[in-house]
């Protein structure tokens, strides 16, 4: 009797191999999703936080900045510009998988702080740091002025900050800084201010410069009326020397409020 | 028989050497077994005896080395390393998935819709009379690729009477249902809407958001507020109210425009709801 072999007819080898790659493929993207969709790099990651923020322009970095970790990741502070119309500070984390991606979980954690461009040609505003008012309790904090004079290889900034007069600070004097900062990046400068020793913790000028950063956050600003005095933000001078040494602009402006 | 079987075995094995993808050539092996048997078979039932049947299939079959040599042309085995390699692909994606889920935790805590207006008080007393309107607006409106509509809107008016003045007194809000929509599922929840929305009334009063009243020192109790309350895969949804809205109002219209997007959506007060 003659035997019948009725074997399936194999799926041949090429249809097999799509299959794996699809199948990889799936496997790879719910992986992906699962991580929380990161980014690739923190400019990628800057763009969504706009999309998030619901503004159609999107922001030329100018400057890059390390931050401390957070949790074991690295950290980004950016210094972003919208044309005339707008400046900003975007942290954000590499907190994807095998720490390769930024801002992941939908940006959860990252931080946006947008501000009018001034009219009156430099733009100051004082970094709320990242993590948020974690970056400078400790260390420095960063004020930005964000800057259209290209020719400047240095600029000076000085404030005074004068707490308002129901904080009922026994010292509450006005306290004057000045800084200084070399150009590292095409426009903007970055200050350094280091903030007070442990010691001084408790002084009136330890409580404003919190406040200070927190002038560019949308959800902190009512605070501003009853900390400093006149209730508005501190003024600022920028002066700008070029390459020899010579003052080419000086400009007066306020600290920029959150663009809201 | 058992001989036949292993002068057959014996050929395919050395025909099914010449295969360069080694994991290849025990399929090849059974396939050329189970010929060989059948031929035999064939030729037992036509007579032929055991010795003659084995000795003429493998006088068919021809030299074993030019029989592999002809099938290691027809088995790439560069296809078969491709397959290999697919395979472990496969593995090793399944293995990170494993390792990502059991590191984020899985946490889906903030998907779904919750019931809207929960806790929200609905009854009325002696003292206070609630009156409160459910309204389904047809309005949408695109920004940012994001689609924005008002699921359901609940306009709510509270009348009581001051005991000192004995004056009748109301109070009317709008809470809303505000859903954003976007195609890409890493689009995340627009959160920037909640610093800027602002709301217009048919009267000309303005509804400012919380962020723009104290930008602007402006503590009057009008204003447009909420919180985000769920997400689904390509939805985000937030709870937000309208306060101390002008009893006079025939339309109330929610508004953004920040950094060139903007989109507007307007409820309409008078359309015939469902009262609660």
């Amino acid at each position: 009797m003659k035997r019948i072999h009725v074997k399936p007819k194999p799926l041949p080898r090429i249809a097999r191999i799509a299959l794996c790659v699809l199948a990889a493929a799936v496997l790879l993207f719910v992986v992906y999703a699962v991580s929380g969709y990161p980014a690739f790099s923190p400019e990628q990651a800057l763009r969504r936080a706009e999309r998030r923020a619901l503004i159609s322009m999107h922001g030329e970095v100018l400057a890059c900045e390390p931050q401390m970790l957070y949790n074991g990741n690295a950290t980004r502070l950016l210094a972003v510009e919208y044309g005339d119309v707008a400046a900003g500070f975007y942290g954000v984390s590499q907190n994807g998988p095998l720490r390769l991606g930024w801002g992941a979980g939908s940006g959860s954690g990252d931080s946006l702080y947008l501000f009018p461009k001034s009219a009156d040609g430099v733009t100051v505003a004082a970094c709320p740091g990242y993590p948020r008012y974690m970056g400078f309790p400790e260390e420095t904090l960063v004020i930005a002025a964000f800057d259209d004079v290209p020719e400047a290889v240095r600029a000076e900034l000085s404030f005074t900050l004068a707490p308002s007069a129901s904080l009922g600070y026994p010292d509450a004097a006005p306290i004057s800084y000045a800084l200084s900062a070399e150009r590292e990046h095409e426009g903007v400068f970055l200050f350094s201010l280091a903030t007070p020793e442990e010691a001084d913790k408790q002084s009136s000028a330890n409580y404003l410069l919190e406040p200070l950063a927190e002038c560019v956050d949308p959800w902190s600003a009512q605070i501003i009326p009853g900390t400093f005095a006149d209730g508005a933000p501190p003024v600022a001078t920028v002066v700008f020397y070029d390459a020899s040494g010579n003052a080419v602009a000086t400009i007066e402006t306020a600290f920029a409020r959150a663009l809201v | 028989m058992k001989s036949n079987r292993l002068a057959f075995q014996s050929w395919c094995s050395r025909a099914a050497a010449h295969i360069r993808f080694k994991a290849d050539r025990p399929d090849v092996e059974q396939e050329l077994l189970e010929h060989m048997e059948d031929h035999f078979d064939a030729l037992v039932q036509e007579g032929l005896t055991a010795q003659e049947a084995e000795r003429q299939t493998l006088a068919a079959m021809g030299d074993a080395d030019e029989t592999g040599a002809a099938l290691a042309k027809v088995h790439k085995p560069y296809l078969g390393w491709l397959y290999v390699a697919a395979k472990w692909l496969v593995a090793l994606s399944a293995v990170l998935l494993l390792m990502v889920s059991c590191s984020t935790g899985m946490d889906f805590s903030g998907y779904g819709f919750p019931e809207p207006f929960q806790g929200l008080a609905t009854e009325s007393d002696e003292t206070y009379r609630r009156e409160i309107t459910y309204l389904y607006p047809n309005c949408t409106d695109k920004c940012n690729g994001y689609t924005f509509s008002l699921p359901v809107v609940t306009h709510r008016r509270g009348t009581w009477v001051e005991k000192q003045e004995n004056m009748p007194q109301t109070y009317e809000a709008v809470y809303f249902v505000l859903e954003a929509a976007h195609p890409l599922p890493w689009a995340g929840s627009p959160d920037g809407l909640r610093e800027s929305i602002y709301a217009v009334d048919s009267e000309g009063n303005l509804y400012p958001s919380r962020c723009q009243k104290v930008s602007h020192s402006d503590y009057e109790e009008r204003e447009v507020c909420g919180n985000p309350v769920g997400r689904t895969l390509l939805r985000y949804r937030f709870q937000m109210w309208i306060s101390t809205l002008d009893p006079d109002a025939e339309w109330v219209e929610l508004r953004y425009g920040r950094m060139g997007c903007s989109f507007a959506l307007r409820i309409d007060l008078t359309e015939g709801g469902d009262a609660a």
